[in-house]
């Protein structure tokens, strides 16, 4: 349930707190987390607590993630939905910032750009 | 690099002596932390309170917090203008496994942060693999990892035949010779890289195919009609630029999760829910002319035919 909760954290773009939320009020994540029958208890905030789910985040490492993949593609692929023959590869930047270092290379490269030009 | 845009380029009016006050300030004032390190560490040893389990875990916690610390002063001293940041610098005080891209726009700063890969089928857009690389590699050291985490996939499937890889894509970072030999040796196509920059021709010549394939010394590898789907499948722009807007859309713009495990995780979740949206979406039927063209040549399951009728009634 834990690992269901933490793709529709994705799925859904919503955080910690929001999706625990919604597992208490959406029929929708308690049916994808596999909750079929309730008992609602008016007193309880949570099912699971943000914290919880943190905590099972942390317990996720790179082997794991990759064994998950690998599991989805294979199953998808002995299903018939998905054939790996023809394969397109790219990368994409995440997290973009700057280095402050480079905003004063560019500062003191330009006035040598202007001045050559303006001596053309 | 195409989301780092032209707002950044350009002349950049940054006061360097403003900058450099400032740090000397800060410097001053981070000088303090060691002394109250070592004060903590010692307290830290004292205190009877503390099981043996916590005071290990604080303990590792500020020792970890004290490396960082003497990293960003180190390299704090020994900024100097115009020198890029190396690789094992650090960009982000919170994050030390953040580098700086080996390559960016010119006359603008380098960014700095991840950069994940995806390999992907072009026909719906399902990922296949992930690499998240520690630092910013080239582009083309992706290529060889990342085939073969497809091949590891491949061989947990209990059915036959097994599937293979026809052929691979990727843009001009991926022109790479080891790459393409390497690729060739293990009977994949390399039609969809690029060697310059004009744009494939969509059909290749009956000449253009024997070349490809005498090329690649894979004659008796690879069919004529393999490598016109390959021409088809080969890079676009479109096609891939969707798979990394849905990544996007998914919180894969801006990893949260801490460190290089936790860029894996948030990477790795995003992309299990890019594949189950994938799969929802052949399951319906709900794909593109290009992704129905692509799945009926590569004979993949269809609508059932109850479902068509349905879909007419």
């Amino acid at each position: 349930m834990f690992l269901a909760l933490e793709l529709l954290k994705h799925a859904l773009a919503c955080s910690d707190e929001q999706s625990c939320s919604r597992l208490r009020t959406d029929l929708a994540v308690m049916y994808a987390c596999g909750i079929s029958e309730v008992q609602v208890d008016g007193s309880q905030e949570h099912f699971v607590l943000p914290e919880v789910l943190a905590h099972f985040r942390s317990r996720l490492d790179e082997p794991l993630m990759e064994e998950r993949l690998a599991i989805q593609a294979a199953t998808a692929m002995e299903d018939g939905l998905v054939r790996p023959a023809h394969l397109v590869v790219d990368t994409f930047p995440t997290e973009p910032g700057s280095q402050r270092v480079n905003d004063a290379t560019t500062r003191y490269k330009a006035p040598k750009k202007s001045s050559s030009s303006s001596s053309r | 690099m195409r989301r780092f845009g032209r707002q950044c380029r350009g002349m950049g009016n940054v006061l360097v002596t403003l900058v450099r006050q400032t740090e000397r300030q800060w410097l001053e004032i981070g000088a303090q932390v060691r002394p109250l390190a070592q004060a903590a560490h010692a307290y830290l040893h004292g205190a009877p309170q503390l099981g043996e389990d916590q005071r290990e875990r604080l303990d590792s916690q500020l020792m970890a917090a004290l490396a960082v610390h003497q990293r960003i002063e180190h390299q704090s001293r020994q900024l100097t203008q115009g020198k890029a940041l190396l690789h094992g610098q650090i960009v982000n005080a919170y994050d030390p496994t953040s580098a700086p891209m080996c390559k960016g726009k010119s006359n603008c700063p380098a960014p700095f942060g991840r950069k994940p890969g995806i390999i992907a089928e072009p026909a719906a857009g399902f990922i296949v693999g992930l690499p998240l690389p520690v630092g910013n590699p080239r582009d083309g050291s992706d290529g060889q990892p990342l085939i073969d985490k497809v091949q590891q996939t491949i061989a947990r499937l209990s059915t036959y035949p097994r599937p293979t890889i026809h052929s691979l894509a990727g843009d001009l970072a991926f022109h790479d010779a080891s790459l393409r030999e390497g690729l060739h040796q293990q009977g994949i196509l390399t039609v969809g890289i690029p060697r310059t920059v004009e744009p494939l021709p969509s059909s290749p010549t009956p000449e253009d195919v024997l070349r490809l394939l005498s090329m690649g010394g894979l004659l008796r590898a690879r069919t004529s009609c393999q490598v016109h789907l390959a021409y088809a499948c080969g890079y676009s722009r479109p096609v891939v630029e969707s798979s990394i807007a849905s990544l996007l859309g998914r919180g894969a713009a801006r990893i949260t999760y801490k460190g290089h495990r936790g860029a894996t995780v948030h990477m790795g979740m995003a992309v299990m829910a890019h594949n189950a949206t994938t799969l929802v979406r052949i399951h319906e039927y709900r794909l593109s002319k290009r992704a129905r063209k692509f799945r009926r040549r590569l004979r993949l399951r269809c609508r059932k035919v109850s479902q068509f009728n349905a879909s007419i009634n």
